[in-house]
């Protein structure tokens, strides 16, 4: 690349059911957070990048409008990007253009929204016409209905376990109950897990992330601002995006995100680094046996093997290489436009040596993987400490 | 013949009434490309490779293997069951089983897997798609054990 990009500030609101604020105080707080993690304030900002994956949530055009004039960030640029689940890293992607091309020095990436004006069943909708709207919604397709096929395939082909999915679940609890920002911070069983309702067979509740409102921003520098901050800077060093068919019967294998392949391909190569060299990562866990196929996808197991690569252990602190340990989307929350941006947000402070009990020792490399719908958009993104 | 309801969208599109006039018929209709004779299911108006319109509208092979199923028990709000008014009432729904079926040729093809036991229902299980007509008027697409 002409320039290095450099992340100097992150910050996260807490996510949950919040019903004390709107979307624009949700990206206040968020954005609020990131500029007092770098020092500085709006006023050294050049440009800002939004994500928000859907207007039906929250009943309005240009929502990103709303959130930059609440900021008061007139007249400097801002726009939307959408990647439906994977909006937070194409906003990322974009900032990181928007500085790596040399067009503006210090750039906001933003990523927020507010989920839970709508009822469970209306989200369900919204979500699941994010599948096909002639050909995979009429028959009554969902979000947890996709991967529920994923995880058939990948159960029919691999001899995966209703159990290894579990355990995805049972980790990211485990940790997510040590993230005070989390949705849903408490600790599950094996047993409550499968023993939990049906969403999509075989798909449980537990498998299942949440519907979450929240916000997440990152300040993003040129090489030749990355040292004018706070703290340290995290250098982003590999990204990658790729994508695949709208509807998962079309792709050669159902149990591979063929876009989590060939985005990490990219990412890989740019940052000159190999799987085998990533300390921490954070993977699209919207259901569980998206972290199994991601971690096959990625290349941190052999593919077939990511069930029992948990049930070994391997992605918690101290095994081969700890996945998720914010709590993921399946207990930290899935504020979808906010998510991917979240996710950069973590990995900064995994990188920093912040993250207090859920800190992973020593950690110099972080991944962050982040899925638009059943993996039609992903982005992959390599961070180095400094 | 008037317009048999299959989706959402599907009226306003370019292979609409052809599809579902066929459905009605008893027939599953993809399309292919004239210039190159590449085969779309679902039916398409027109080859990305050739950017061309100069589609026909031809039978699908209807047997091949089921690739992958579920069942959706916490359904979308247009197929949801209303919440019971009645005080420590519960109302439950057995869904029907959907599935995607990879024709002889290699087309998938999504539908419904009425009166099968979700539990018998193995990946690789042979199986034919079916054109049906529902009770309503509706079309729709079955995918049946053989």
């Amino acid at each position: 690349m002409k320039h290095k990009v450099a992340i100097v500030g992150a910050g996260q609101g807490r996510f949950g059911v919040r019903e004390d604020a709107s979307q624009r105080e949700l990206a206040f707080e968020a954005v609020a957070a990131a500029l007092k993690d770098a020092g500085t304030t709006l006023k050294d900002v050049d440009s800002m990048v939004t994500a928000v994956a859907a207007d039906e949530f929250s009943f309005a055009l240009q929502p990103s409008a709303q959130m930059h004039d609440y900021l008061e960030f007139f007249p400097k640029a801002n726009f939307r990007v959408e990647g439906a689940c994977a909006s937070g890293s194409m906003a990322l992607r974009v900032g990181w253009m928007t500085v790596a091309s040399g067009l503006a020095d210090v750039v906001l990436v933003l990523g927020a929204e507010k989920m839970t004006e709508v009822s469970t069943s209306q989200a369900t909708e919204i979500m699941g016409k994010g599948g096909d709207a002639i050909w995979e919604y009429p028959f009554g397709m969902t979000f947890p209905g996709f991967y529920a096929m994923v995880a058939r395939a990948h159960m029919a082909a691999f001899g995966t376990t209703e159990e290894q999915l579990a355990m995805v679940a049972v980790k990211n609890h485990f940790y997510g109950s040590q993230n005070p920002l989390a949705h849903m911070p408490k600790e599950i069983t094996l047993e409550k897990a499968l023993n939990s309702f049906m969403v999509a067979y075989p798909l449980k509740l537990y498998d299942c992330s949440l519907i979450t409102d929240g916000a997440a921003a990152v300040i993003l520098a040129s090489e030749e601002r990355a040292r004018d901050f706070a703290k340290s800077p995290v250098w982003i060093e590999g990204i990658g995006t790729a994508t695949d068919t709208m509807r998962i019967a079309d792709r050669d294998a159902l149990h591979t995100l063929r876009a989590t392949v060939e985005a990490a391909k990219k990412a890989y190569r740019l940052a000159g680094i190999g799987p085998e060299e990533v300390d921490v990562a954070t993977v699209h866990d919207c259901f569980t046996i998206a972290e199994i196929c991601a971690y096959e996808d990625l290349g941190f197991c052999p593919k077939g093997e990511g069930g029992a690569f948990i049930e070994d252990r391997q992605t918690y602190i101290g095994g081969k290489i700890p996945v998720n340990v914010d709590g993921g989307l399946k207990s930290k929350g899935h504020p979808v436009g906010a998510t991917g941006v979240a996710m950069a947000v973590e990995i900064m402070k995994q990188l920093r040596g912040e993250c207090g009990s859920r800190q992973v020792p020593g950690a110099e490399v972080g991944l962050t993987h982040n899925v638009g719908g059943s993996g039609q958009v992903v982005g992959v993104t390599i961070y180095k400490k400094d | 013949m008037e317009f048999k309801d299959f989706s959402l969208f599907i009226k306003d599109t370019k292979i609409g009434s052809t599809f579902t006039d066929a459905l009605v018929s008893g027939k599953i209709f993809g399309t292919r490309c004239g210039r190159c004779g590449r085969t779309f299911f679902p039916p398409r108006a027109e080859c990305p490779d050739c950017l061309e319109e100069s589609i026909e509208f031809v039978e699908i092979p209807t047997r091949g293997r089921l690739l992958s199923f579920t069942a959706i028990f916490v359904p979308p709000a247009h197929y949801g069951i209303p919440r019971s008014k009645m005080p420590f009432a519960k109302v439950t729904q057995i869904p029907c089983p959907v599935g995607v079926v990879e024709v002889e040729g290699g087309l998938r093809v999504m539908g419904w897997i009425p009166d099968v036991d979700l539990k018998a229902l193995q990946v690789g299980d042979p199986f034919e798609v079916q054109a049906r007509t529902l009770k309503n008027g509706q079309v729709t697409i079955v995918l049946s054990p053989i």
